[in-house]
């Protein structure tokens, strides 16, 4: 395999629609099965010799992500290249967004077939036994707590040496030479390659992780919350030390992190991820002082500043993040944007309850004639069906469709969706059929410079909406 | 909810006393290795009402000051010296007589408890704990019981300490006629009521103790004005047996006792099945309440189901309901948020911030994240290695911090939106706490040290609400300048 250099500029790993799916065990036999999408549809890339920070919420996939381009973990599907030749890549996406990724293919689709050849030929979820062992020396990782991820029953000489060993290096005295020599560059004296990580402290036993992860003079490293098990004094070394050593040593980082004034100061460009989803990315500075996402403006409302003087306006969020067995369709943040609106994929099982709530919870005094409801029951994806005990006049239809509107005033965003209320009359008993709006799946666009972001909001939709 | 006229009074005679005063707090550990001064002459106060902030590094004392407060220092720990004083209780009353230090070989000592002396303060002292005082801990999950549901464990608290409120709210709701809730109904159909009008009509038809629950359904948020009010009017039907009533006019006859009377009423099986329902129904009625004053989704479901099946938010939510259920004095809140995401943290926030608001609660707030105490605390103590190095007003402290080792922690944090030259760092490690540096503790890390600071440092005022323990600060401002 012929691999041209790279200039700055270019791509150090690029990763298109990553998908990592986890099966859960329902506990029935012959039930469908079911996946948490803990990473879906990712599309990022990393240049050389810069930082990215990645940032989100604990479950969103942070960590999966950083797992899959380590291939320690085998993805559901996508494709991973790692210093490939930069028109391979480019053909590579143009043969998939001509055939539309997620529509069925046709088997027979040549573009298929040039498609699978190049990443066969170049993405490394393809690699073989031996190019995996020569991938393996460029990246390595760094995890968030230096207490299990050293070995309690090695010398501080033997965790850095092993992968100097594993990859045969040397001889035995040039691997420690190399092993001292690396201690030195993290701010560890000689004497300490002599010891066994329970007689250091958390800041060192985290110098000796980062020592062991420079060890083969890897280009990427991966820092899974590198700092979050430590204290901010001791945080700030290990920050300093990590600018350091990536200047030294002309390091990549992608730097997984849930604190974002640790993100901001160290990355040049942050992917904000939520629910499995990248929700925004661009340069660091742009994200923070011009969040588009509303997630991500509520993200980074939400960090305490230590700064007594300066009171941010803060967006408060309501509710949890979502279920990934079973994510919202459409927009994975509608359900708690505070600006989400007709198309960002509000489902006939949100609707439904907010529309029946509005019906029966006695505030509007207009509806308290209304028949009894006997059952709801969703038809497809943007239709749901109320059925009534009693017949409904042309008048209550009305009032229904007035209270839905006063609701939406009154901030209940899920019936923003509701396309039209028709009504069925049969003797035995009216049916309210409620149609919603057709949704799409937001997907990363450029707004400006590097900034992209998957958001309705800066999509044609709403315009369309309009017309 | 409320704050009741009592509680007011109280609050203004002890605007001039502290609700909480520690005095030379010295706290240790006998351990094989040797005796670890954990705590060593710690003092601060808590005023009524106030967010009092602890802030430190890990080891540095703040959880343990909290526990010694609560009394809840675990086997190993003593309180060596020292007073804590709470609402005008001394809880160390006779720490002195509490164990002995028996000298051993190789200046080692061997700690004996005095059992008796510990029971009787356990006697006295859970007349406050979980009553007056009550601890908010950072993991929700191990200090919530796996095999209690949420319902359980919240009305708990109520049983234990409150029987008499859950009594008062049973029989004031027998007593509740129709036209009675019909004056309150019908003044609430007329225009929104505050919540002091609501408790005038309320003393002038003698249903008072209905004021939570009635405030609580007139403040719900998921109901229309007539659902509200129809909820209100069905009050008069929720009434208990007259079997029970007798019991339970009994049981508030008993005035003072009533909660020994209870327990001892429900230990004769035929009391217990006409009181226990009830009450417990109530508890759980109140539990339903407070859990929507959290802002806990789906509570009633909440009440039926176990910690392991609720997200973190939640679960700190229910420690929250808790903690707030019998309108407690003082709060501790040990890295409450610590364990939660940065969004579910602002939602918790301000969620303290509002409840502050409502009970007018005092907080003892400990946090590592300076960030977290800016945006909750009024006054701030810093901690290093067992000591309380600097006291201040937030603003003061932020603005001008005097102790090396808070400069030092506020110039390793990186400033938001500044940008990037290396960090500033505090060299070295904190210290080992068996044989902690003679002296200033912070000595051995320290960019200013001088051949004062092997001598303790006095404890100097710098201005009005901001204390320092340092050398540099032994005449005020003037040493620095030179």
């Amino acid at each position: 395999m012929v691999r041209n250099t790279l200039t700055s500029e270019e791509k150090l790993v690029q990763g298109t629609h990553l998908k990592a799916y986890f099966p859960v065990k329902t506990g029935k036999m012959l039930a469908k099965a079911l996946y948490v999408r803990a990473v879906d549809n990712v599309d990022f890339f990393i240049k050389k010799r810069e930082v990215v920070g990645l940032v989100g919420e604990s479950g969103c996939g942070k960590t999966t992500l950083g797992r899959l381009i380590l291939r320690l973990l085998e993805p559901t599907a996508g494709a991973l290249f790692f210093e490939a030749d930069n028109d391979v890549v480019k053909r590579y996406l143009q043969l998939l967004d001509d055939m539309e990724i997620n529509a069925p293919r046709d088997k027979s689709d040549p573009r298929l077939e040039e498609a699978a050849t190049i990443e066969k030929e170049y993405s490394i979820f393809k690699y073989g036994r031996k190019e995996m062992k020569k991938y393996r020396r460029n990246t390595h990782i760094v995890f968030q707590d230096p207490n299990s991820s050293l070995d309690p029953r090695m010398l501080i000489k033997d965790i850095i040496a092993e992968p100097l060993k594993a990859h045969h290096y040397g001889s035995k005295a040039e691997i420690y030479e190399r092993a001292t020599t690396l201690l030195a560059a993290c701010g560890l004296e000689a004497q300490f390659v002599n010891r066994f990580p329970h007689e250091l402290s958390g800041g060192q036993r985290q110098r000796v992780a980062i020592a062991r992860a420079l060890a083969l003079s890897p280009k990427l490293v991966i820092l899974d919350e590198p700092t979050s098990a430590l204290d901010v004094s001791v945080q700030a070394q290990v920050l300093n030390l990590l600018k350091k050593l990536k200047k030294e040593f002309n390091l990549s980082f992608l730097f997984i992190s849930h604190h974002l004034i640790v993100v901001r100061y160290m990355a040049d460009r942050i992917l904000v991820m939520y629910a499995g989803e990248v929700v925004e990315a661009g340069e660091t500075e742009e994200v923070f002082k011009d969040p588009l996402h509303p997630y991500t403006k509520a993200l980074l409302s939400a960090v305490p500043v230590p700064d007594a003087e300066t009171k941010r306006e803060r967006i408060i969020l309501q509710g949890e993040v979502p279920n990934l067995i079973n994510p919202p369709t459409g927009c994975r943040f509608h359900s708690r944007c505070p600006q989400a609106f007709e198309v960002c994929g509000w489902s006939p099982r949100e609707v439904k309850e907010s529309f029946t709530f509005a019906l029966i919870s006695g505030r509007y005094p207009t509806l308290t004639s209304l028949p009894a409801i006997e059952s709801v029951v969703e038809i497809d994806d943007l239709t749901f069906e109320v059925r009534l005990s009693g017949v409904l006049s042309d008048n209550n239809l009305a009032e229904i469709k007035k209270a839905t509107e006063k609701e939406i005033m009154e901030g209940n965003r899920a019936l923003k969706a509701v396309k039209e209320i028709q009504v069925s009359k049969s003797p035995a008993g009216s049916t309210i059929i409620v149609k919603l709006y057709a949704f799409k799946v937001p997907r990363l666009t450029l707004v400006k410079g590097e900034h992209t972001v998957a958001c309705h909001l800066y999509t044609d939709q709403k315009g369309q909406l309009s017309s | 909810m409320r704050l009741t006229q009592e509680a007011e009074l109280d609050l203004e005679k002890q605007t001039s006393e502290p609700l909480l005063r520690v005095d030379g707090l010295r706290v240790s550990f006998i351990t094989r290795a040797g005796r670890i001064q954990a705590i060593d002459d710690v003092s601060f106060e808590v005023k009524a009402g106030e967010t009092f902030g602890l802030v430190g590094e890990t080891g540095c004392g703040k959880s343990q000051t909290a526990l010694a407060v609560m009394r809840l220092t675990p086997e190993a720990g003593v309180i060596e010296r020292g007073e804590i004083w709470f609402s005008g209780t001394n809880v160390t009353e006779n720490i002195a007589k509490e164990f002995k230090l028996i000298p051993k070989k190789n200046n080692r000592v061997k700690l004996k408890r005095n059992k008796s002396m510990l029971k009787r303060l356990d006697q006295k002292i859970n007349q406050l704990r979980g009553k007056e005082m009550c601890m908010i801990f950072q993991e929700p999950m191990t200090s919530l019981n796996p095999v209690y549901t949420v319902g359980r464990q919240v009305s708990e608290i109520m049983l234990r300490h409150s029987v008499d409120m859950l009594v008062d709210r049973i029989i004031a709701r027998n007593a509740a006629t129709e036209e009675k809730l019909k004056t309150i109904t019908d003044a609430a159909s007329r225009q929104e009521l505050s919540q002091p009008e609501l408790r005038k009509i309320l003393e002038e038809t003698g249903l008072k103790e209905l004021e939570d629950q009635i405030w609580f359904i007139l403040s719900r948020k998921d109901i229309g004005a007539t659902q509200k009010i129809r909820t209100i009017s069905n009050l008069a039907q929720h009434k208990v047996k007259s079997t029970t009533l007798a019991f339970l006019i009994r049981l508030k006859k008993s005035k003072g006792q009533l909660p020994v009377e209870y327990r001892v009423l429900n230990k004769i099986p035929i009391a217990r099945r006409w009181l226990s329902g009830a009450i417990e129904k109530e508890a759980l009625e109140v539990s339903y309440e407070l859990l929507s004053l959290v802002n806990m989704p789906n509570a009633e479901n909440v009440l039926r189901q176990y910690p392991h099946e609720l997200s973190g938010g939640m679960r700190q939510r229910v420690m929250i309901a808790m903690a707030i259920a019998t309108r407690p004095k003082l709060i501790i809140a040990d890295e409450p948020t610590s364990a939660l995401d940065v969004t579910v943290q602002a939602q918790i926030l301000e969620l303290l911030r509002e409840l502050k608001r409502t009970f007018n609660s005092a907080i003892l707030f400990i946090s590592h994240d300076l960030g977290v105490i800016s945006e909750i605390c009024d006054r701030v103590g810093v901690m290093y290695a067992g000591n309380l190095v600097e006291v201040a007003r937030l603003d003061q402290l932020f603005a001008d911090p005097k102790h090396p080792y808070t400069q030092g922690l506020f110039a390793s944090i990186p400033k938001y939106g500044e940008k990037r030259e290396l960090l500033q760092t505090i060299e070295g490690t904190v210290p080992d706490l068996i044989d902690p540096p003679k002296g200033c503790r912070f000595r051995t890390r320290c960019p200013r040290v001088h051949e004062k600071c092997s001598n303790v440092p006095p404890w100097s005022e710098i201005s009005r609400d901001h204390g320092v323990s340092c050398w540099l600060y032994e005449d005020g401002e003037k040493h620095v300048n030179q």
